[in-house]
């Protein structure tokens, strides 16, 4: 089967960027020539500039400004200790081999790895707990390029046009319409910030994935505070669940799901009552990549192994899929919950795996066996995204696709769009937009792409959920600039009620006409 | 109401409690196995440890003692008493106090008996040095009967253990029965609670094993001395006695002792923890919040019309009970806010307007005041002891305890609003004869009104005290308020967010329209 994107319009040239989606097509403009950098009504234009996003050192916090740098590495391990007890001890040795024996380096490298091991129960040694930290995060946080890129998060409200995104400098930045107010949200336990979440069916509570713990943040939409007050952050901590790097709401708002790629739990978290439910299975070493079901029903948890699981959230029975050619790299489900998209590492193909209705689901969830929650056994293949080198439309051979990196459906699942890294690990410089159809059968069609400005890449994307005139991507790009990207369609959930209006109008008008006549 | 209770206490009560007492006794047998290899276990001589351990656990005394050991557990689980309402004390003395309660002596009698009774009987499995109270020794050609204190300070330990099982049993609030978050398989969560319960265990066992050395290092010599002289035992000088600092140093001891606590404990704890496991299984309002959200057929029973005349009794005996709770709460809410609204000690109206005039001149004094009331002498020694820096410590007001205890039994009401909410907001898609848009009014209006007065309550509360990382986690039910007051606005967002378009349709009342207007920019 031959690549997907071989079927794709031409990219757009390399002077141009892309603004928009009208009438089924990817509009570009030549640079210059673009609307200023906000083309929707007052969305907030955010650029990082790279003085804002300095870049933190290792560890480095208030203290570090009053003592002098010059301290051992002995020193700093104590430090660590102190801080953050025997791995942070074990783990500050690993960051700084170079300045201690190496044998000692063995040695701390040997007993990080040990006491990871032990923190996650597993049986067996899992590659990635010999990381530090810091590797981890890079390796396993959504945004690519964690560690040079300007954002470091991003994460639409899903009710309200407001995002917030976390910057290298450990701060969260909250940005509103129509409000040129940006709250700047730091507390000394927000470090390595790897996933945002907002609080569904609430407009203030913003979950923030930190090295150490989940803050939960109270944003008062109506407050003037550019500083929100540290002392009302709810710090969610459990021990051996560290780094946390992935965030999910229930859609109802009622729970928190936090995973760490260390810790073979994910953490369930009431979050009004601080107290969370471990969710534990054990195989896999820990959870790299978390899901929820848009309609509530399932969850799909990734490890940083072959496999993933598909939880049910009744009961929170699991079935685990295996048998895939490398561990799950991006995963997103339909807007009815029925169809898990996913790819994997060292493949450059998408999945899906089509589950049943919620009717089934229950009528099967009563006997407890743990494979019927999709009932099916194998995933579709559903489209092959291998790199290819395409003709831009200024005759220059540009080439997209490859595995991917990140992927995100829009909220009637009507475009999906994918970030690519090259076999070479380098970003590719396109995202792809696909539409889509769920049902009957899933397919698959490509768009077109979005570009930037020469020399950036994108780092994160998404789809903002309140967004009602068809779908509206965003994109981090490398250069610290937030684009908007609107897609002007009709839902087909809409067209339904808009014939139904239509034709009620149109009996009406010619009933007026009639009378009128007579 | 009370043919539900009766109903509950045969049909549902005794079967839970008798499946949790089972599966307790069954998990104790390889708990014991465990046990008994750990208490053999010896460094220097793994085999005959292990071969020790092989003959204790074949013998016929070992399913005596067993007998005996489920015996003790089957009393310490009988006498315990749960509650679904989490109890808050005002001070810490009454916290404490409430161990000293007429109802729970019996309990705690049984664990002290027990604790020792089965230290008793781990004494057997632990060797010749800890067996039997006696022992005969040679002195000078003469047999004397002489006192093994080891034996005796591992019983007392274990008296001590069941103590402390039973005042971190109540004063942990072990016997409150916290609903789960999510509503997962037995299994599951008696694994995890039984994994988690291992380190707490441990924590409680640390802090007994330190108290009970200081007290047997204080008081050890004289129980030795009255056992001795109650038993008519001679006192033998050869061994180093135990309420010494080198008696105590004594790993072995130490070894034996920690384990024992640890087994009472242990086995303890998990009749514990399988009682609230299978006694927090699928109640009515609880079942009615999952089932509002989590089963359309279901929903579809509720959104059903009686046969024959067509009425939706159902939805209306839903609706109503959720309603009466939702309405009991917003009034004794209310009445709560005007107590403290009254307390709150109000300036002299007379002196504010001199003030604010300006006229300094006139001195405060001459402005009448009202006779102070004569104060009941109780009040004025409790006033006085409260300022005593010891006593304070006890007498003081725990922070918002007032407030805990008005919110300690809201549980019930955050399943009624998460069941209404969904039930009403399923609706919008699923009810078929729209039984459910006759009630939306009063659901948005008391939903509203008893949000409105929660938030009230809470700007009323003095604003919570900075907790550093040194204090103890809170209890869950001490956040209960918090879940209730996070639950109604989710709940008013949820309502909200589906029939915003339609308020015209719903003859709120101005005042109604007016709290909901900043859920319907996402501004609250």
């Amino acid at each position: 089967m031959s690549s997907l994107l071989d079927m794709s319009q031409a990219p757009p040239p390399a002077d141009c960027i892309t603004v928009m989606e009208k009438d089924g097509e990817m509009k570009s403009l030549p640079i210059g020539l673009e609307p200023p950098l906000s083309p929707i009504d007052n969305y907030p234009v955010v650029s990082v500039s790279k003085d804002l996003s300095r870049v933190s050192s290792q560890r480095e916090n208030v203290k570090s400004a009053f003592i002098p740098t010059e301290r051992t590495v002995w020193q700093r391990a104590l430090h660590a200790w102190y801080d953050q007890g025997f791995s942070g001890l074990f783990e500050e040795i690993v960051n700084s081999k170079d300045e201690v024996p190496g044998s000692a380096a063995k040695v701390a490298t040997g007993v990080l790895s040990v006491l990871r091991t032990v923190n996650s129960l597993s049986v067996s040694l899992f590659p990635h707990l010999s990381l530090s930290n810091e590797e981890l995060v890079i390796k396993f946080a959504e945004v690519a390029d964690w560690l040079n890129s300007p954002v470091r998060a991003f994460a639409w409200h899903p009710h309200t046009t407001k995002f917030a995104l976390a910057l290298q400098d450990d701060s969260v930045h909250v940005n509103t319409v129509g409000s040129s107010l940006v709250p700047i949200l730091k507390h000394k336990q927000q470090k390595y910030v790897a996933h945002l979440a907002w609080q569904p069916l609430s407009a203030s509570v913003l979950a923030v994935a930190c090295q150490t713990c989940v803050l939960i943040w109270h944003v008062e939409p109506m407050s003037l505070a550019a500083r929100p007050s540290a002392s009302s952050v709810q710090v969610l901590q459990q021990p051996g669940h560290s780094p946390v790097t992935h965030l999910a709401w229930d859609p109802t708002g009622k729970l928190l799901l936090s995973a760490s790629p260390t810790d073979t739990a994910i953490m369930a978290w009431s979050v009004p009552t601080e107290s969370c439910t471990p969710l534990r299975r054990f195989g896999g070493g820990g959870i790299s990549l978390l899901s929820w079901s848009p309609e509530g029903s399932k969850v799909m948890s990734a490890t940083p192994s072959p496999v993933f699981r598909v939880w049910e959230t009744q009961k929170w029975n699991c079935e685990v899929w295996s048998q895939l050619s490398g561990r799950c790299t991006a995963a997103c489900w339909s807007y009815d919950g029925q169809v898990l998209l996913f790819s994997m590492e060292g493949d450059p193909v998408l999945h899906a795996i089509k589950f049943g209705t919620q009717h089934a689901l229950l009528s099967g969830s009563t006997s407890t066996g743990t494979s019927d929650i999709s009932g099916v056994s194998t995933a579709v293949m559903v489209a092959d995204l291998s790199d290819v080198t395409l003709t831009s439309e200024d005759g220059e051979g540009v080439r997209v696709g490859g595995l991917v990196r990140q992927m995100v459906w829009s909220k009637t699942s009507e475009r999906l769009a994918v970030l690519f890294e090259g076999p070479d690990g380098q970003i590719s410089s396109l995202v792809a937009i696909f539409k889509t159809t769920v049902h009957p059968v899933v397919q698959i069609l490509p768009s077109g792409f979005v570009r930037g400005y020469s020399g950036e890449v994108p780092h994160h994307i998404a789809f903002q959920p309140s967004f009602d005139k068809g779908a509206l991507l965003s994109v981090v790009w490398s250069s610290g600039r937030v684009a908007y990207i609107p897609m002007y369609f009709v839902a087909e959930e809409q067209i339904g009620t808009f014939q139904f209006q239509h034709s009620s109008l149109n009996g009406h008008g010619g009933r007026q006409l009639y009378t009128g006549l007579t | 109401m009370d043919s539900v209770v009766y109903w509950y206490k045969t049909e549902v009560y005794f079967w839970r409690s008798a499946g949790s007492l089972f599966w307790s006794i069954l998990c104790l047998p390889p708990l014991t196995v465990i046990y008994v290899f750990l208490c053999n276990l010896s460094l220097l001589h793994p085999l005959s440890g292990f071969s020790g351990f092989l003959s204790e656990v074949l013998s016929v005394s070992f399913i005596l003692l067993l007998g005996l050991i489920t015996a003790v557990l089957i009393a310490v689980a009988c006498t315990a008493t749960f509650t679904v309402v989490p109890e808050v004390a005002e001070t810490r003395l009454q916290s404490f106090l409430g161990l000293l309660r007429w109802s729970r002596l019996l309990h705690a009698l049984v664990c002290v008996l027990g604790g020792s009774c089965v230290a008793w009987c781990s004494t057997h499995f632990m060797g010749d040095r800890f067996s039997g109270l006696t022992s005969t020794v040679v002195t000078s050609g003469q047999e004397l009967l002489a006192l093994n204190e080891s034996h005796l300070f591992v019983v007392l330990s274990g008296a001590t253990a069941g103590l402390f099982h039973y005042a971190s049993f109540h004063l942990q609030h072990q016997n409150y029965l916290a609903f789960p978050t999510l509503q997962r398989d037995k299994y599951f969560r008696v694994r995890g609670g039984m994994v988690e319960y291992i380190g707490q265990c441990c924590r409680l066992m640390w802090l007994q094993i330190r108290i009970f050395y200081l007290f047997y290092w204080l008081l050890g010599g004289t129980y030795r001395a009255w056992v001795i002289e109650l038993l008519n035992l001679h006192t033998v000088w050869n061994t180093q006695p135990l309420d010494t600092i080198f008696g105590l140093l004594d790993i072995s001891l130490l070894w034996q002792t920690a384990l024992c606590s640890l087994f009472i404990m242990y086995t303890w704890g998990m009749a514990a923890i399988l009682y609230r496991v299978y006694h927090t299984q699928h109640l009515a309002f609880l079942d009615l919040s999952h089932l509002s959200q989590q089963s359309a057929s279901r929903r579809q029973e509720v959104f059903s019309l009686s046969q024959p005349g067509g009425h939706p009794h159902t939805w209306r005996a839903v609706c109503s009970a959720c309603l009466q709770q939702v309405e009991a709460l917003t009034s004794s809410v209310h009445t709560a806010n005007l107590a403290t609204l009254a307390s709150v000690p109000l300036q002299h109206p007379a002196e504010k307007i001199f003030t604010t005039a300006g006229c300094e001149a006139v001195p405060s004094a001459s402005v009448p005041q009202t006779p102070a009331k004569p104060v009941p002498l109780k009040t004025k020694l409790y006033s006085a002891l409260k300022d005593k820096p010891v006593l304070s410590y006890f007498l003081m007001e725990l922070p918002d305890a007032k407030s805990r205890q008005l919110f300690a039994a809201c549980q019930i009401q955050i399943w009624a609003i998460e069941a209404l909410s969904h039930l009403a907001a399923a609706s919008y898609t699923e009810d078929k004869y729209g039984v459910v848009q006759q009630t939306l009014t009063p659901i948005f209006t008391s939903l509203v009104s008893l949000q409105d007065h929660v938030e009230k309550h809470f700007k009323l509360q003095p604003t919570a005290v900075r907790r550093s990382n040194r204090d103890p986690p809170p209890q869950p039910h001490d956040l209960l308020r918090q879940q209730l007051r996070v639950t109604l606005k989710t709940a008013v967002y949820r309502l909200t967010n589906k029939f915003g378009r339609h308020f015209g349709d719903l003859q709120l009342s101005g005042d109604c329209m007016k709290r909901l207007r900043p859920f319907m920019d996402y501004k609250e």
